[in-house]
């Protein structure tokens, strides 16, 4: 994991395709491509909590609504 | 004389009933629910992912409407969208759509209704007389 070859090797997947590595990565089917849907199946997991996406959504609404 | 070292606290002689006493109570599932969301109409309630048994409450200041969504304890569960509206005391207050009659009214109303008795009371009187 510390090897730099390796880190290099994921920037560059996630550059050519975030959406595949992050399927991967967090084990989101392929089908969703719908931000929403692939939260809802992120919280369904159990992998991400109610009060962690409340908390993103707001940071997300005042950074954008500056 | 030294006496045998009987105990004192009976929670020596039974302990399992204290064991039982300091176990934790099994809690039955609940719904959690969390702070405020703010959003910008309907369509944003609907889309807004809810965790299971959880239960978001949702704002909206422009549309003065207020959500609270709520999913059940199974991912299968559709989530349920209660709303309510915004009214502000101050604007109930002012509301004067509904209006009571005063006792002067009803006073006036009650001397109309007895001089219109007198009147057909008067007429039936001179219907008789006539005949």
């Amino acid at each position: 994991m510390n090897n730099p070859m390796n880190i290099l090797q994921m920037i560059n997947q996630i550059k050519s395709n975030p959406a595949a590595v992050l399927s991967q990565r967090f084990n989101v089917p392929q089908n969703l491509t719908n931000p929403n849907d692939i939260i809802q199946h992120l919280m369904n997991t159990g992998q991400i909590s109610q009060q962690q996406y409340n908390a993103a959504n707001q940071a997300a609404r005042q950074y954008f609504n500056k | 004389m030294q006496y045998p070292n009987y105990p004192t606290n009976y929670s020596q002689l039974y302990p399992y009933q204290q064991q039982m006493m300091n176990q934790p109570m099994n809690q039955p599932q609940q719904i959690q629910s969390s702070g405020c969301v703010e959003v910008n109409g309907y369509q944003e309630v609907v889309n807004y992912p809810v965790a299971c048994a959880t239960s978001v409450n949702l704002i909206d200041m422009q549309a003065k409407k207020f959500y609270v969504k709520t999913r059940g304890f199974s991912s299968f569960d559709q989530p349920v969208i209660e709303s309510y509206s915004l009214v502000k005391d101050e604007d109930k207050k002012a509301d004067n759509s509904v209006l009571y009659a005063t006792p002067d009214d009803i006073k006036a109303i009650k001397t109309e209704i007895e001089s219109v008795k007198a009147d057909i009371s008067k007429l039936m009187e001179r219907g008789t007389t006539n005949e």
